[in-house]
């Protein structure tokens, strides 16, 4: 029991260590997001604290959830391109730029609890609404 | 070489478009920035363009989160009786935040285990340790908004102090207006009021036409001998009023 105990506080003092590595390289590193930004929102909702590594901690949380939904996004878009391009080799050209859209974006979204919903009509493209096959003459 | 020239027009299509609903956007310039953040990290993640409909969705996702972690980890820091926040808060917010959606390694034993080892740590530190660093574009002048809300708490102490600060009245109230305004005001009024009554009547307008500027004052001093006549015709309404 005892060395059970011990085992547990050994663990919790290598995870105390690695956190406190963590926050440390935390003061190293440039998040995208500023920390004068991320301030701002903390602020704004009522969270005080004056240690800046709390908020590199906040601002790197969100830089990740921000680059997974982006890169569910990126997924989307090139599963889509290749079921495009399997149909039809001429268009190859046109739709291999990778473009953010709203159509991928609200999948990837949905994988992380957000539905997004915008009307059926929005045109997001001049070409949008129009049917596929009158768009090709 | 008819689809080039479509997609040319239709390029300028977009611009156009683009164009129009800049001027539409919230023009908040914490959201501008939450914008250029958030299109940086798309950028680096292989992204080669995005239409403005779907960045402005992701920026008030990503603003809307930032908040609602700040939310989460001030309720919990209320929670302990504290007002500032410590790392345990963050991590109990940022697990909130993952859990009921993703999940993460080592979500079910959350609350029994070691905060400080828990999944959603690990996954950030090694976030941190994959993914290079991308500085925002352009540094943000840090203390704008301080400096200035400091001159205008500057301008506002300064003027008691030349007006000479009373010793109980504390230094962070604002100042007194200008002693004028308030000594004066009674006066003032009393003049308009009187103005206004009798601004239509036949004195008023022979004695604007005598005196000129000066006939606020002497309507004010010759009023209680004039208001007979006033007085007397009102008298006799409510007189018969009272009968």
């Amino acid at each position: 029991m005892s060395h059970n105990n011990q085992q547990s506080s050994d663990g919790r003092h290598d995870d105390d260590t690695a956190l406190t590595e963590f926050l440390a390289s935390l003061m190293d590193y440039t998040p995208t997001i500023p920390d004068e930004l991320v301030e701002h929102y903390l602020a704004k909702s009522g969270f005080h604290c004056p240690d800046v590594r709390l908020t590199r901690l906040v601002a790197v949380a969100t830089q990740k959830f921000v680059a997974e939904v982006a890169s569910d996004a990126l997924q989307q878009c090139k599963a889509r391109q290749s079921a495009v391009v399997k149909d039809k080799r001429d268009r190859q050209q046109k739709d291999k730029r990778l473009i953010l859209t709203m159509e991928d974006l609200s999948k990837a979204l949905r994988e992380s609890g957000v539905n997004v919903k915008h009307q059926e009509y929005f045109a997001d493209s001049p070409s949008t609404g129009i049917d596929p096959a009158s768009r090709e003459e | 070489m008819k689809q080039i020239i479509k997609t040319k027009s239709k390029r300028k299509q977009y611009q156009s478009i683009a164009e129009d609903e800049e001027e539409e956007t919230p023009t908040e310039f914490s959201f501008k920035l939450t914008r250029v953040a958030v299109s940086q990290i798309c950028r680096s993640m292989g992204f080669m363009a995005a239409q403005r409909s779907a960045l402005e969705t992701l920026t008030l996702i990503t603003s809307k989160y930032l908040e609602e972690v700040a939310k989460l980890a001030s309720s919990y820091s209320h929670e302990s009786n504290r007002t500032q926040s410590n790392i345990f808060d963050l991590i109990n917010a940022l697990n909130d935040m993952s859990s009921p959606i993703q999940g993460f390694v080592g979500a079910a034993t959350v609350h029994d285990s070691c905060l400080l080892s828990c999944g959603v740590l690990k996954e950030i530190s090694g976030f941190v340790k994959c993914t290079d660093e991308i500085p925002f574009a352009k540094p943000i002048p840090r203390n704008y908004a301080a400096t200035l809300s400091m001159s205008r708490l500057k301008r506002t102490v300064s003027k008691p102090n030349s007006m000479g600060l009373k010793s109980h009245i504390p230094r962070w109230l604002p100042a007194f207006p200008d002693a004028g305004t308030y000594k004066e005001r009674k006066e003032m009024v009393c003049i308009r009021k009187t103005g206004h009554l009798w601004e239509n009547s036949e004195f008023v307008q022979e004695n604007e036409s005598k005196y000129g500027g000066v006939v606020e004052r002497i309507l004010g001093g010759d009023l209680a001998v004039e208001r007979g006549k006033v007085s007397f015709k009102f008298g006799v309404k409510a007189a018969r009023n009272g009968l």
